[in-house]
């Protein structure tokens, strides 16, 4: 894998998403290590389901047991057109 | 197997009568059937002898060419193998030589355009479906791409198009809605409306990721999940009953993705994109699409006979993430011959997720939103999935999404779609056909 810089956690909440230090808990990592720009993404709000993201860097060494449905690290690949881009040097569609 | 071969041929009286019939057609006809012919070598009588005098490639002359003064003949034949390797150089001291099947060359990246706007138009029948009012109106399509330039678009077209700017998505320091340079995106905006010339379109700029330089290279996922999770919410608002401003639809274009999978965690990782169902993105897409919103992906530019670069050669199993999930649509392009550009993703997906990939065809290469320059094509699976989703948007004109859901609407698209020749059922490289919006809006009763 290459720049993942990144990657997503999901969290669990209610019908209204859980704070950013409420889902830092969760997973036991601190809440600063959270990206506040990204925030608490909805997924699937009927199931309760939310993400967040984190620096990979910043995950714990040891990520604690967590019962089924896995929770993350999930990848945040990058991601591109398919199709021509302005400044891109390689000849389209590429 | 039985593999078409050319042979060469001695001189025989069958040959030359077969040559000379070929080239006048007031001699009466020949047969080759008395033609001496080396064993497990099985003659093709509709082929003519072809005249080639001594055979040796040396310069031959006109005269040496007659059919009366031609040392030798080439004629089709047919070899039965077990494997091509085992097909035999000569028979009987004949020489073989191969006879591949030949097609006209696919539409590549450096190809030029083939066709224009108006060509995609007529293929796809747009007076009938505008003289019914199928024109996009009151449907929102959200261009999940570089964003919209506005104004590059009202010059191409001749009128501004409708964007709803308050609903647009905006990343953290992004341009304001429908003022994006002139990128990819606007490409993208312009072949939607080329169906829908009424829909209101969404910016949603996922893939305004700056690299040195300023060039716009693409985003990460994580983007492309924060402005799925604004439509989810916009939809909510605008589909309620009683909600805010109502749109009849909300049909979502990506013409976007992952090229190699060495761009994502590694293979068995649980966390992995390309082949997890399960991945936050692709499960947000699925509920999205559950509660009404009509989402296109576009099939990839893996094709096996001119693939992206960045495929790095990869062509096989490349449709994956949330393009291979099977509560979206995914465009695989052609030219407007209706002939598969060479660069489209062919199907299966990657293994794991949704195998019958792509679901359908529509038209790209074309000269259209001349984005990239005067003659420029609008090009790749990029500008084949927005084509299809302005088809889309112009059906849900008349066609809601809680009377017809986005499965049952697509389910439509692929039953009506036009079989390429030959064509029975899905097949890998136009999924169940060119997409024919006029036939399937009328199977939906409008």
């Amino acid at each position: 894998m290459t720049d993942n810089e990144t990657v997503v956690l999901t969290v669990h909440g209610g019908t209204t998403p859980p704070t950013l230090a409420e889902a830092a808990a969760q997973h036991s990592v601190a809440e600063q290590d959270l990206n506040p720009d990204f925030g608490v993404r909805p997924i699937d709000p009927d199931r309760g389901l939310y993400a967040v993201e984190i620096r990979a860097d910043r995950l714990p060494e040891q990520e604690q047991e967590v019962p089924s449905p896995y929770q993350g690290p999930f990848s945040n690949p990058r991601i591109e057109a398919f199709g021509p881009v302005r400044g891109d040097d390689e000849e389209p569609p590429e | 197997m039985r593999v078409p071969v050319l042979a060469i041929l001695p001189s025989q009286e069958p040959l030359q009568e077969s040559a000379a019939t070929a080239l006048d057609p007031n001699l009466p006809p020949s047969s080759l059937a008395n033609a001496e012919v080396p064993s497990g070598l099985d003659l093709d009588m509709s082929f003519a002898a072809v005249p080639i005098g001594s055979g040796t490639g040396q310069e031959a002359s006109l005269e040496s060419l007659e059919p009366t003064q031609s040392e030798r003949f080439a004629v089709r034949a047919f070899v039965d193998v077990d494997d091509p390797a085992d097909i035999p150089e000569e028979v009987d001291g004949q020489p073989l030589f191969g006879d591949p099947a030949i097609a006209h060359f696919l539409t590549c990246g450096g190809t030029p355009p083939m066709g224009a706007t108006v060509d995609v138009a007529t293929k796809l029948n747009t007076a009938a479906l505008s003289s019914r009012g199928l024109d996009g109106s009151e449907v929102a399509v959200a261009i999940a791409d570089t964003g919209i330039n506005l104004n590059h678009l009202k010059a191409q077209l001749g009128q501004m198009p409708l964007l709803d700017a308050g609903n647009s998505w905006r990343p953290p320091g992004g341009p304001a809605p429908g003022t994006s340079p002139v990128d990819h995106g606007t490409m993208c905006a312009y072949d939607a409306l080329i169906t829908a010339p009424r829909a209101t379109l969404l910016d949603v700029p996922v893939l305004r990721a700056t690299a040195p330089g300023g060039a716009v290279t693409g985003g990460f996922l994580s983007v492309a999940l924060q402005a799925f999770a604004h439509l989810l919410g916009f939809w909510a608002v605008a589909f309620a009953p009683g909600g805010g401003p109502r749109y009849k639809a909300l049909v979502i274009n990506n013409s976007w993705g992952i090229f190699h999978p060495s761009w994502d965690f590694p293979p068995g990782h649980p966390g992995r994109y390309i082949d997890n169902p399960t991945h936050p993105f692709t499960a947000l897409t699925s509920v999205l699409a559950r509660s009404g919103a009509d989402i296109l992906f576009a099939a990839g530019n893996c094709g096996t006979q001119c693939a992206d670069g960045r495929c790095q050669g990869r062509t096989t199993g490349t449709i994956c993430g949330a393009n291979a999930s099977p509560d979206v649509l995914t465009l695989a392009g052609c030219d407007t011959n209706d002939v598969r550009v060479g660069y489209s993703s062919r199907g299966p997906s990657i293994a794991g997720m949704f195998q019958n990939k792509p679901d359908i065809t529509a038209y790209t290469h074309f000269l259209g939103s001349k984005a990239f320059g005067p003659t420029a094509p609008d090009s790749g699976t990029s500008a084949a999935c927005p084509v299809a989703a302005g088809c889309v948007a112009a059906i849900r004109t008349k066609v809601s999404p809680t009377t017809v859901p986005p499965a049952n609407l697509f389910a439509q698209l692929q039953s009506t779609a036009r079989p390429v020749a030959g064509q029975v059922g899905w097949n890998r490289d136009y999924g169940h056909g060119i997409i024919d919006p006029d036939s399937a809006a009328q199977s939906l009763g409008v």
